[in-house]
């Protein structure tokens, strides 16, 4: 089972892009072989669900780069902050997942460069422009994991 | 010559804030202030909305205990509307504020505050979370996390999402339950009900190795305030006022929330924006005040459930009379998990609870409301005034972690005097200054209405104010 883990707050214009991400690539995947949730933010339960999954892909927004852009890198376990909040980052999901529960599967982060992060339920051209090149990264990624 | 010291800010809670401890020229501590320094004004800019909007509107004040505000809002616009709404409303909306006590309560517990019991107040700080409670003890940190997610799966089957659910409305519920929705809450339940008693055990067994926490963590005589039902019972989402003193007496008891301004008053300081309530018949600041799951087991008569009774007998031989600690806040929170998971199970058996019947309908009839609930943290009071066309003129909350502001000042004071010397810092201090706030689990993103992030910086000044040493994380 994949796990699509697609967050944002969908009332913050760009912010929602990683839900849009995920509805879109959820589409394009087999049915039955796709699980997706979607969260404001990373919260610990997302260890479990995480631990479960064969493969993981992380989809958010992110305030850096020109808008648009799409950036996809692999995840890796990482030490937790010092200061642990109520939020977690992927890596850290992905530690948590390997302490508490034995397994912490391969997972990649989709980012897409908003443009618009004000009160509007809308993406910006920019961003929504940028959806089928991100859906086709994480398939990419995904190939080896749908093979199998 | 005094001193000061700051913690700013202060981690593991919600929101911003610092302590600052101020030493004389002995380099005693003096005083010690819990300054909130965020702003966020949702009592200005409610004005001029429709009361209808409040609830949704409200509700964004915080991420964790958005429930608590979307129900005592409702409950406000109900008072408006001058409704009694259906029953099976009032069961839904209880059982939808007990899944968020069980949720808040078991990240409060689980997620923040055992890794100091853990790991030890002293252990690194970089590994003192729930990743590190996770590697030494990996099926506490796993019960944990599916008791937080069964109450956000709760609050999800009723009120149809976990976070931010509008489904609470002016004249009852927009939704009623639905068979399949009652179903998978009851599949969960056991496993629920199994993780409350087996925490519960293990803290009501070990809490002797925190006497020295428990003697010096906001240990002080106080008032404490709760909603109680007729007969004295817990009772989170109605009610009425009771306050009880150190000795456990009652000293004012089935006062209507509507009323709460003639009880409290809501006092201002120049160094912080969280608002310090008091209880108005002792005076400011003479009438300290607890609320919480400290104050809501000191407030009881009985919790109204088999086994938290059973638990609330145990937790009662703490105290003589009242127990006074703030470091039990952590042990009232398990018995009002325990108090939840139980509860939910019998409002669940309540022959009306699918019925479709969940909502009035009427026009507003009254110009104030005023909504009143208890939140994990504490009672929550929403008070709202309205004008031509049902336009909102004025709005008043009284949060939970405001009520708890000059405790927490005062528990601030205590650790400092125990464990402050001299002109430095020491890890160690910082460590308990923030486990003492920690233990009320403030939550200042509610109290000041305010947003943002929390980590630790403290700063210890001079009798003439110099900054002497500094330090943060």
């Amino acid at each position: 089972m994949i796990l699509l883990l697609a967050l944002g707050n969908g009332s913050r214009g760009d912010d929602g892009v990683g839900v849009a991400l995920g509805r879109a690539l959820a589409a394009r995947l087999p049915p039955g072989s796709v699980h997706v949730e979607e969260a404001i933010q990373l919260l610990p339960e997302h260890a479990e669900a995480t631990a479960r999954a064969g493969a993981v892909v992380f989809l958010d927004a992110t305030v850096t780069g020109a808008p648009g852009e799409v950036h996809v890198h692999q995840v890796h376990m990482r030490a937790p902050r010092e200061a642990l909040l109520h939020a977690l980052t992927p890596e850290e999901i992905l530690g948590l997942a390997r302490t508490a529960y034995g397994k912490a599967p391969q997972a990649l982060l989709v980012t897409v460069a908003g443009k618009d992060f004000s009160f509007v339920e809308r993406l910006s051209e920019e961003v929504q422009a940028s959806i089928p090149a991100a859906v086709e990264k994480a398939l990419s990624w995904l190939s080896p994991y749908l093979a199998s | 010559m005094s001193q000061r010291i700051v913690i700013d800010p202060v981690t593991r809670i919600e929101g911003h804030a610092k302590i600052t401890i101020h030493l004389d020229g002995h380099g005693e501590v003096t005083d010690a202030r819990f300054h909130v320094t965020e702003f966020r004004g949702f009592e200005k800019f409610c004005e001029g909305r429709s009361f209808r909007e409040l609830p949704v509107i409200t509700s964004r004040i915080c991420g964790i205990c958005p429930v608590s505000h979307l129900l005592a809002s409702a409950k406000a616009t109900d008072a408006l509307l001058a409704v009694d709404i259906p029953d099976t409303a009032k069961l839904l909306r209880q059982v939808v504020n007990l899944a968020q006590l069980v949720q808040s309560h078991a990240l409060s517990f689980f997620h923040l505050s055992s890794p100091d019991w853990i790991l030890g107040y002293d252990s690194d700080p970089a590994r003192r979370n729930v990743l590190g409670v996770a590697e030494v003890r990996p099926e506490l940190a796993r019960q944990g996390i599916r008791l937080r997610q069964w109450g956000q799966q709760v609050i999800e089957a009723v009120a149809g999402r976990r976070i931010h659910p509008a489904w609470a409305v002016a004249g009852g519920v927009s939704a009623p339950l639905t068979a399949a929705g009652r179903d998978k809450i009851l599949a969960g339940l056991p496993e629920a009900l199994a993780t409350a008693r087996k925490t519960l055990e293990w803290f009501a067994r070990d809490v002797e190795a925190h006497h020295e926490e428990a003697r010096v963590f906001g240990n002080f005589p106080s008032l404490f305030m709760a909603l109680v039902g007729p007969d004295g019972e817990l009772s989170h989402t109605d009610g009425k006022l009771r306050f009880v003193d150190e000795l456990g007496d009652v000293v004012a008891d089935q006062i209507d929330p509507k009323d709460y301004q003639t009880w409290i008053g809501e006092a201002v300081e120049p160094w912080s924006y969280l608002k310090f309530p008091y209880y108005r018949p002792r005076g400011y600041p003479e009438g300290l005040y607890r609320v919480g799951p400290l104050a809501r087991l000191n407030c009881c008569s009985r919790a109204g459930t088999p086994l938290a009774d059973d638990a609330l007998a145990g937790f009662r031989q703490l105290g003589r009379g009242a127990v006074l600690s703030s470091f039990h806040y952590h042990y009232a929170r398990l018995i009002e998990i325990l108090y939840g998971v139980e509860r939910i199970e019998q409002l669940l058996a309540d022959p009306e609870i699918l019925s479709e019947d969940v909502c009035a309908v009427a026009m507003r009839s009254r110009k104030r409301g005023v909504g009143a609930c208890e939140a994990p943290r504490g009672t929550l009071f929403h008070d709202y005034e309205v004008g031509h066309g049902g336009l909102v003129s004025r709005v008043n909350l009284v949060i939970a972690t405001g009520q708890n502001n000059l405790a927490m000042n005062r528990t601030v004071t205590q650790i400092a005097r125990h464990f402050v010397s001299g002109r430095k810092l020491e890890e160690g201090l910082l460590n308990r200054v923030e486990a003492g706030i920690r233990a009320f689990d403030p939550c200042l993103s509610c109290s000041t209405h305010a947003a943002g992030r929390m980590g630790l910086a403290v700063e210890l000044l001079g009798p003439d104010g110099a900054l002497l040493d500094t330090a943060s994380r």
